[in-house]
């Protein structure tokens, strides 16, 4: 019966300490260095302007190997047409985005956002500040 | 006045004559071919696929490579974030025990689907197929269409990501 609890016991810490190093594998620490790769469009400055912008705790870096992240992704945008700004009144203009960080020692991706926007106010500062603020967002959870 | 009547009921029963048996012909005309196929597919079907095909367990935990699919990869990543989909998606083939790969297409709404349908939303088509790397078989897939897709790319992503959840949690 003893014995029985001990590995019982025993079990349930491997679980926890498992469970404690697979979540800070996937932690961004704050102050971390990361690299912005060329995105479509230019939308890697937009990026590096929002993490700015948002006070993002992280630090940019222009050549990769310093980084300790990468980021990486796409981005599409589509301006309003004549149909969309006679028969819907709007002329903001479509925007999604999505990217991935991924951690450069490691290989696996830590944290990955994509947005969609039919009416973005501001064009893609709007995409990109919305993925710095989510980005904030998981490094302040420390998760 | 009771000719002309006469005339009209008579021109539009040879019509509907017409019409029908235009109907029963098509009807019957891929039963016929449906008899073919499956004639075709029996002869085919002698040689009977591996046991573990589709079937084979992924386990919670897998490293994934998401091979290049044109920015969708991006999207897919996210997803399964989103959706917690319980896999290590890796940035090298070498470092993962499967990997995604696929097509998308995306269609933006046109003048017509805004005048007619008061829809800007995009048409949306992605399919994935997810393969063991050391055998090399196809273990699982998902296709999926969306005609007014509310997020673009995401929406598609996040319906491959949690079919992907549920074939790892056992429930497809």
């Amino acid at each position: 019966m003893n014995r029985k609890n001990l590995s019982l016991l025993l079990v349930l810490i491997v679980a926890a300490v498992s469970t404690v190093a697979q979540d800070s594998v996937k932690a961004i620490p704050t102050g971390s260095k990361v690299f912005i790769n060329p995105l479509k469009d230019g939308f890697e400055t937009e990026l590096a302007a929002a993490l700015q912008a948002k006070k993002v705790p992280l630090e940019i870096m222009t050549d990769k190997s310093g980084a300790e992240f990468e980021i990486s992704g796409t981005s599409e945008s589509k301006k309003a047409g004549a149909a969309k700004i006679i028969l819907m009144g709007s002329w903001h203009s479509s925007e999604q985005a999505s990217i991935t960080m991924t951690n450069l020692k490691s290989g696996e991706a830590v944290w990955a956002y994509s947005v969609n926007k039919s009416n973005s106010a501001h064009g893609k500062r709007s995409t990109a500040e919305a993925c710095a603020k989510h980005l904030k967002e998981k490094i302040e959870s420390g998760k | 006045m009771f000719r002309s009547l006469s005339h009209l009921f008579l021109s539009l029963a040879v019509f509907a004559t017409a019409a029908i048996a235009q109907a029963s012909q098509s009807s019957s005309t891929p039963a016929a071919t449906i008899g073919q196929v499956a004639i075709e597919s029996s002869t085919v079907l002698e040689k009977a696929p591996p046991a573990a095909f589709g079937k084979e367990k992924i386990p919670a935990g897998s490293r994934v490579y998401i091979a290049p699919l044109n920015g969708y990869e991006s999207f897919l990543v996210a997803a399964v974030v989103k959706k917690e989909t319980p896999i290590v998606v890796v940035n090298s083939r070498e470092r993962a025990d499967y990997e995604i790969s696929g097509v998308s297409e995306s269609v933006q709404a046109g003048w017509a689907k805004m005048i007619f349908l008061g829809s800007q939303q995009s048409n949306e088509q992605a399919s994935i197929v997810m393969t063991n790397l050391k055998t090399g078989v196809a273990v699982w897939g998902y296709n999926v269409n969306k005609t007014n897709s509310v997020r673009g790319k995401q929406s598609s992503s996040e319906a491959c990501a949690k079919h992907l959840k549920a074939r790892i949690d056992g429930r497809e």
